[in-house]
């Protein structure tokens, strides 16, 4: 190889990962700005300018404490939420992608009259933004005396069912009808073509778009925080986490909000690390082999 | 095992498209059927609605008697081998061709020894365990076809099940498949495209065109007899020469007198184009590249049944020659002993017992009455 190829071969390379570099620390900062702020007293918190690691104000040594791990789980409220948060997530999960992949299946394979109308009006239904509908929903839901924990899940369907059932049907649309038919012949009935064949081929989509559903549903604020406003106790953690008080009036406990902000990641993390594999596979199959 | 009716079958789809015309078919039990047509005739929706995957506008299909317009298609005790095959990729091999028995509960041990035997069959053997990914297009087309074999149905339907197989191993599974129906003893439907297929395998052959059945008949009828021209320009190859020509009468012989040449009708044929009525009057002739018997060495300029050699193809066993007439164009299937040089003039001698007529307007036969 000439040496100038060479070198520019190398030059592009070290580009590449320089733009890795950049958008790797730009993603990830935050993260690690809320792990450095949650391993730091009060009074490291005080510091200017901020240091990069916990360190003691004094000495400069470094001194991380885990007192605001401890003291948000000794928090009632945030324990609470975090099960709260559990249950409202997975139910919103399952539920969406149990219907989603109903109608998908359908909307996707099934031959009917005003599929079209139907694709259109379940995407139409993601077009208004969340505030629109709170006042509506709240009163549906005072009226219908439906328990917080429900209400919660009920409406998070208004945006993770959409999502589920627009991504499944492009994936069901993407098998090819000759295994539907196959099975047909074969002696499957509707149903039975749907969870013995195309379920498992759908396997890596419902991961990826479950995923998605969970974590939209366990980050979700604003409906939670309206229809918990009478229920305390049906608080889910993000809005457990905006009623963090400090020790005297008017503090921000900031260190806590950080613990308890990583603390709630974690759980995502682990999912996306479990699913890993099959998140990948669901984002890159756009076809199937048949 | 059972026979199989169309009575006056139609298709016509929502957006008004007519892909089957009152198609009526009686099969015998046992038959292989092969439905044959260039690509939207009509082949494969006919054998979808056979399935059942396809609703019938109008008419009936029996099988064994029992009408079954309405029955869906895992009552119909029919089973499919797909084009694309049709596995399904999350099973095993094994599991795929057990997946219908499974579905209709019966007991384990039937059902492996079904597949057993199945795989016995196709030799299939060691590739049970496998995943029909881990296959060749072959293998896999076995699979499909063992899928079908452990169902014992009354009816094999098979939609071009070869065409996205390579032309070697598609020769050799031809072979495979006919052999399959010899011992299966079962009614056979075959769709495709290629009228070699449909000729070395079908005891009968379906020829559709536009959704219309141009003729059914068994491959050498459809070869020594067409109904029409569409039938006789589909089946053999290199395809039928058509020239037109006036059939008249000349001292009490029958000729046809066509471009730069004429030749006398007699026997069966003179008979046949008697009683049609076609005397007289304009026909068209079907002559089949076997059936021109070329004639080397000098001919006389204006002599009749002259032509000019413009192409030869040696294939080794036979070879083929593009004839000028005056104005048309003929394609002789030769003997490769016939020596005939681009340029040369020769000698053209259409054998008459052999040559199809048929009717200008209608291209239906005139040697059928």
């Amino acid at each position: 190889m000439k040496p100038p190829k060479h070198f520019s071969h190398l030059l592009l390379k070290a580009g590449f990962y320089l733009i890795l570099m950049i958008i790797f620390i730009y993603l990830l900062f935050p993260f690690y700005w809320a792990i450095n702020s949650s391993l730091k007293s009060e009074a490291q918190l005080q510091m200017a300018p901020a240091t990069l690691v916990p360190r003691d104000p004094s000495t400069g040594d470094f001194a991380p404490t885990l007192r605001n791990y401890r003291v948000i789980f000794e928090n009632q409220q945030f324990v609470r939420g975090l099960i709260n948060s559990s249950i409202v997530a997975t139910s919103t999960t399952l539920l969406a992608l149990v219907a989603g992949s109903f109608a998908a299946f359908a909307l996707g394979k099934l031959r009917f009259r005003g599929k079209k109308p139907t694709l259109y009006m379940i995407l139409a239904m993601t077009m208004f933004p969340q505030v629109t509908v709170l006042a509506g929903l709240y009163a549906v839901i005072t009226t219908l005396k439906l328990p917080t924990i429900t209400s919660m899940i009920l409406s998070y369907m208004i945006f993770t069912l959409p999502f589920t059932t627009w991504v499944l049907t492009a994936f069901f649309k993407g098998l090819p009808l000759a295994l539907l038919e196959s099975a047909q012949v074969d002696g499957a009935t509707p149903f039975q073509t749907f969870y013995k064949i195309m379920l498992p081929l759908t396997a890596p989509a419902l991961v990826t778009t479950g995923l998605l559903a969970f974590i939209a549903a366990w980050n979700e604020y604003l409906f939670a925080l309206t229809f918990t406003s009478i229920n305390p106790g049906a608080r889910t953690v993000p809005v457990a986490i905006a009623y963090f008080t400090g020790a005297v009036a008017r503090q921000e406990p900031f260190g806590e909000i950080m613990a308890a902000a990583v603390v709630v990641t974690v759980p995502i993390v682990v999912l996306v690390l479990i699913f890993q594999k099959r998140i990948v596979a669901g984002l890159t199959a756009g076809a199937v082999k048949g | 095992m059972a026979g199989l009716k169309l009575v006056n079958v139609n298709k016509v789809y929502p957006n008004g498209f007519h892909a089957v015309h009152d198609m009526n078919l009686d099969i015998q039990d046992n038959e292989f059927i092969v439905f044959v047509g260039p690509s939207g005739c009509g082949k494969s929706t006919a054998l979808r609605m056979i399935a059942g995957l396809e609703e019938i506008t109008s008419g009936e299909i029996y099988i064994e008697d029992r009408l079954v317009n309405d029955v869906s298609p895992k009552d119909r005790d029919i089973a499919m081998v797909f084009q694309n095959y049709a596995l399904y990729p999350h099973m095993t091999n094994y599991e795929n061709m057990a997946f219908g028995l499974k579905l209709r509960n019966m007991p384990k041990k039937e059902i492996d020894q079904r597949v057993q035997n199945a795989a016995d069959i196709l030799g299939l053997q060691h590739l049970l365990k496998n995943k029909p990914k881990e296959l060749s297009g072959g293998q896999r087309q076995r699979i499909a076809l063992g899928r079908a074999i452990v169902r014992d149905p009354k009816v094999f339907l098979m939609d071009e099940p070869l065409s996205n197989l390579d032309a070697k191993l598609r020769v050799q599974t031809r072979a495979e498949i006919s052999k399959l129906h010899h011992r299966l003893k079962t009614t056979f439907i075959y769709v495709t495209h290629d009228q070699t297929e449909a000729m070395t395998m079908g005891t009968r052959i379906v020829v559709l065109k536009d959704g219309h059945v141009m003729q059914v008949d068994t491959p050498t009828n459809l070869y020594e007899k067409p109904a029409n021209k569409f039938v006789g320009s589909f089946i053999g190859s290199p395809q039928m020469n058509f020239i037109e020509g006036d059939l008249e009468r000349n001292d009490s012989l029958l000729k046809v007198i066509y471009d730069g040449g004429s030749v006398a009708v007699s026997g069966d044929r003179e008979e046949k184009l008697k009683k049609s009525g076609a005397e007289g009057k304009k026909v068209v002739m079907g002559i089949r590249p076997e059936h021109i018997e070329v004639e080397t060495g000098e001919s006389e300029e204006n002599s009749t049944n002259r032509a000019l050699v413009e192409v030869t193809e040696l294939l080794g066993s036979e070879t083929y020659l593009f004839l000028k007439l005056k104005e048309n164009t003929l394609v002789a299937r030769v003997d490769p002993s016939v020596k005939a040089d681009v340029g040369d003039w020769v000698t053209i001698k259409p054998r008459v017992d052999r040559v199809h007529f048929f009717d200008p307007a209608t291209e239906v036969s005139l040697l059928m009455s």
